[in-house]
């Protein structure tokens, strides 16, 4: 910007407002990147279960990241500190930044409390991906599920996240859901506050 | 390489399948060795056996290579449609040397642009998969799917708009 007009002047860095950044990143890119990430730690795995949690543990950094960035940005370091205040969080807020849409939906599990579910038709990092039928039901959503975690983990909603197939009726791809089951002192503390 | 009576025995089987009510009959991705890596039959009748479809990829594999350096003029890629009484072979080669061709129906048009788009599936749904080894055979369930719906006849005619 050297020459370009005048520009104001912070005399502190902390002054400047935050830039929101280049939106959008290539798809291809993305895919790529992510291909070899998966490609990679199935180089360090002995079985499937140990692929999932490698990816989880990706995500988690990722999850952990996006939390601070979008309180910092979108809420003035604010967090939500009510259970369905940070659900819709993630499935508008962070799911917009991330994927550029919201979440096709966000539903409470029907048999357990603590349970709820995000459920995406097209799961973005599953847009190229086939899983092969030895793999059974692995589900390279296990990376967003990490996201999710991250996200709630340091927001002090401790949670088991887990992404799962689900197959729809009438529909030749199965859907994504990925499943948050909370841990007890969440809905206990929850229930304190009335 | 193949001789004669080899060729003519691949031709006849591809005659064999000309009934078929589809325009298209079948498509190949070959690998960068001649290693056939995806075969499809659209043809309702007269079905190549697996050891027809992999000796059809090795030869045209060779067959592209010579008609390269038979070229009269330079810079020759290959044969890119081959026309015979029974059928015509529409074929493209990527910039890595992956071939794409299809057999079809004479004169059956809009089939280069098929094939560009047959590359682009191949580059997303089976180059971006994890799963998918690099130059081996293509089992990816996306790339079957879209496909598919791509070789429907009417999705032809409106790609080549």
């Amino acid at each position: 910007m050297i020459g370009v007009g005048k520009m104001k002047q912070y005399g502190n860095v902390l002054d400047k407002p935050l830039n929101k950044g280049k939106q959008e990143v290539s798809l291809s890119a993305f895919a790529f990147l992510f291909s070899e990430m998966v490609q990679y730690n199935q180089t360090q795995v002995d079985n499937i279960g140990e692929l999932e949690r490698r990816l989880e543990d990706a995500g988690y950094a990722v999850g952990a990241r996006v939390l601070e960035l979008l309180c910092h940005r979108d809420k003035g370091n604010r967090r939500e500190t009510r259970l369905l205040g940070i659900l819709s969080f993630v499935h508008s807020t962070v799911w917009k930044v991330l994927f550029g849409k919201v979440a096709d939906s966000l539903e409470k599990g029907t048999e357990h409390e603590d349970e709820y579910m995000i459920s995406e038709k097209e799961l973005l990092v599953n847009r190229f991906i086939s899983i092969p039928k030895d793999m059974g039901t692995f589900n390279c959503g296990a990376f967003v599920a990490g996201i999710v975690r991250g996200v709630l983990d340091g927001a002090g909603f401790p949670a088991v996240v887990t992404a799962h197939f689900v197959p729809m009726e009438g529909q030749q791809r199965p859907r994504t859901t990925i499943l948050i089951k909370f841990a007890e002192e969440v809905l206990l503390r929850e229930t304190r506050l009335g | 390489m193949a001789s004669r009576s080899q060729l003519r025995l691949i031709f006849m089987q591809f005659s064999s399948i000309t009934f078929g009510m589809a325009a298209i009959y079948s498509l190949y991705i070959i690998n960068k060795s001649g290693g056939l890596i995806y075969y499809k039959d659209y043809g309702s009748s007269g079905r190549m056996d697996t050891n027809d479809s992999l000796r059809v990829a090795s030869l045209w594999h060779s067959m592209h290579a010579i008609s390269q350096q038979l070229s009269p003029v330079s810079g020759c890629t290959g044969i890119e449609l081959l026309q015979a009484d029974t059928f015509d072979l529409h074929c493209f080669q990527s910039l890595t040397g992956t071939k794409f061709f299809v057999v079809c129906e004479p004169g059956t048009q809009h089939m280069e642009s098929l094939l560009k788009f047959s590359y682009e599936l191949y580059t997303d749904y089976v180059l971006k998969n994890p799963f998918y080894e690099m130059e081996m055979p293509i089992r990816c369930e996306l790339f079957d799917i879209n496909l598919a719906q791509a070789v429907q006849k009417d999705r032809v005619a409106f790609l080549g708009r």
